[in-house]
């Protein structure tokens, strides 16, 4: 077990490095970070110049990108092009807010959505089955970005019209209210509300189908059939014997989707102004800002890969059938 | 390969040594061949029919769009921009008077196109790398997988963007790009059902009368492994729609004048409050086809791959 979180740690490595070479020739080829220079009729060929050596781009990419692993690799996450900041104290915040969203929206995905895999799977065929079928099938065909701006609509238009006088019933954009100072809990969890909706309806939908599935399939096997034999009460039967094991598939999943957290909602967040990894990631593409993408990619792969892992190991630790060497 | 039709619900199962003279019963018992079993199959998901109904009427809506709308969807009429739906614009008319129900109609035709293509060619490129690294193994499979592994550990939606901004934003080139994203998970579904083929007898006797390994894979395998492929190829269609709007909102898909749902949706969005049908028609368009093609979808598989169902259905 030991060698085999090892192993998998060192082959890591290289798929690290090759992704933020990847990222950055890709960043570096589309977006010229002098471009806001260049566009001011005031700025000469000098300026341009002296910029260009203060950021150091006059060095070939291959020194630069060296350049920045080397310092990263010593925990020096370097300073943004554009804002002239320290990138760690940024990506840190954004982090922050995509863990907040991402978080709160897999928790109440996860308890819906296997409830109603659950539910789906001991009464195969009734109406609710039915009903949460095609809810599902609405969820898998939904555009998230085009629910994020339905839902901005009937909250911030047609109820807040028919029920608030005008007024938004929720905030349909950012993580808090610029009027407030200092951390609000009330105004945060308002803020939450809208874009938590948009993430846990595909993910409602994806993990009632695994765990119905899942569900059918353990409730139909011989240690059921053993579990009812021996006399033990429904309830027992379905929860310590059915629910354990159809839960195995799920851990997956859930792990994966932990993993992409850290990664950002792109879409979700763009819709709702939220400052989170995604919205940073697309920010600082368009600048050119490559000290900033750098890092995000490799927080975000890192965290992927990460939780691959985990959910292997979990693997081991929950279900004894399964052996790493 | 033919295979006997189950008998119909309510008729009582023969015993197997009961001679099957009795007329009626013959007539149930007609071999049919896998492609008659597979249509009556899918006839049976009344949904999967309904669904195939309404995705024919979007295709044939986006087919005839210059013959089916009234304007030019380029049509600029400033005197009559931001109108709400009506008898004259339907769909209401964008910010410079552009009529919404044609562009619409118009950006239903690329984001159709779009699906249609990637799904194709990443199905393609998905069962040939599949198909070489299920068949062969060793040190190709090794590396075809290392390769998804890699690829499949970043957000698809940055590779793409990544991709795109590299690339001009002309239909061709997201159709390029989509496909080179969407073909990882159709070659490790292919690679699946290939390795269990080529351990089947009918390989065996292929191999055991001399036929090479091209031949095998062309003629015995693919032929065989067609009913997941036609599948992962619809279900494509809709991921590729889904997709495509998503990269065209954010502004790295197909750009604009050209419209497609991703983008009129773009235009529309620092609308929403005035222009709310903006909104509402092309998201509703999205959804009803990616809705439609999935239905279609899952029929098939029901259809053609009984054995993949994700218990969407049966």
């Amino acid at each position: 077990m030991g060698r085999f979180i090892i192993r998998r740690l060192i082959y890591a490595i290289p798929v690290l490095l090759i992704v933020s070479i990847l990222v950055f020739v890709v960043v570096h080829k589309v977006v010229d970070p002098t471009a806001s220079l260049r566009a001011n009729p005031h700025a000469t060929a000098a300026d341009i110049t002296r910029l260009k050596h203060a950021l150091g781009l006059d060095k070939s990419g291959y020194h630069q990108y060296l350049s920045w692993l080397s310092h990263f690799v010593r925990g020096d996450w370097g300073t943004s092009l554009i804002a002239g900041r320290p990138v760690a104290p940024d990506i840190l915040n954004a982090l922050g807010n995509s863990i907040v969203l991402g978080l709160v929206g897999v928790i109440f995905s996860l308890i819906i959505g296997v409830g109603i895999g659950i539910i789906s799977a001991l009464k195969q065929y009734s109406w609710f089955d039915n009903t949460a079928t095609s809810a599902a099938f609405f969820g898998l065909s939904m555009p998230n970005f085009w629910f994020a701006l339905i839902l901005q609509l009937l909250v911030g238009v047609y109820l807040a019209r028919w029920l608030n006088g005008g007024n938004a019933l929720l905030p349909t954009s950012g993580a808090t209210d610029p009027n407030l100072i200092g951390f609000h809990l009330v105004d945060r969890i308002r803020h939450l509300i809208l874009p938590s909706i948009v993430l846990a309806v595909q993910i409602i939908a994806v993990y009632s189908r695994y765990m119905r599935t899942s569900m059918l399939e353990v409730m139909h096997s011989d240690f059921i059939r053993t579990a009812r034999a021996k006399g033990i009460s429904e309830r027992r039967v379905i929860f310590s014997h059915g629910v354990r094991n159809a839960l195995f598939p799920i851990v997956t999943q859930l792990g994966l989707d932990l993993g992409t957290i850290a990664g950002g909602l792109i879409v979700t967040e763009t819709v709702f102004n939220w400052p989170g990894m995604g919205a940073f990631f697309i920010h600082a593409l368009a600048n050119g800002d490559y000290p900033q993408v750098l890092p995000w990619v490799v927080v975000t792969v890192s965290s992927v890969i990460l939780f691959n892992l985990l959910v292997d190991i979990a693997y081991a630790v929950i279900d004894p059938r399964v052996h790493y060497a | 390969m033919r295979e006997i039709e189950p008998l119909p619900a309510g008729t009582q199962p023969l015993p197997v040594d009961v001679p099957t003279t009795a007329p009626v019963i013959v007539a149930e018992m007609k071999a049919r061949t896998p492609r008659e079993i597979a249509w009556r199959r899918f006839k049976r998901h009344k949904l999967a029919v309904a669904g195939a109904i309404v995705l024919v009427l979007i295709v044939l809506l986006a087919i005839f769009a210059p013959w089916i709308a009234r304007y030019n969807y380029g049509h600029i009429d400033l005197a009559n921009s931001l109108l709400g739906p009506d008898g004259k614009h339907w769909f209401g008319t964008d910010n410079i008077g552009r009529d919404e129900f044609a562009r619409v109609l118009y950006g239903g035709r690329i984001s159709l196109i779009v699906g249609l293509s990637v799904a194709l060619m990443s199905g393609v490129i998905g069962t040939v790398i599949g198909a070489v690294a299920g068949f062969y193994g060793g040190w190709i499979d090794n590396v075809l997988m290392r390769i998804t592994d890699i690829f499949l550990s970043i957000p698809f939606l940055v590779v793409l963007i990544l991709a795109v901004s590299l690339l001009s934003g002309s239909v061709f080139d997201i159709v390029l790009v989509l496909s080179l994203v969407f073909w990882m998970p159709n070659a490790r579904i292919v690679r699946g059902v290939v390795l269990s083929l080529k351990e089947k007898e009918f390989v065996e006797a292929a191999r055991s009368l001399g036929a090479s390994n091209r031949r095998i894979i062309i003629s015995h395998i693919l032929p065989n492994s067609i009913g997941p492929i036609i599948v992962i190829v619809t279900l494509g269609v809709a991921q590729a729609i889904i997709t495509e709007s998503a990269l065209s909102f954010l502004g790295f898909g197909v750009q604009p004048p050209v419209p497609t749902w991703g983008n009129l949706l773009a235009g529309a969005r620092q609308f929403t409050l005035i222009a709310p049908w903006m909104i509402w028609f092309p998201g509703l368009f999205i959804l009803l086809t990616v809705l439609s093609v999935n239905i279609v979808g899952d029929g098939l598989r029901d259809a053609l791959d009984p054995h993949q169902s994700l218990g969407v259905r049966t």
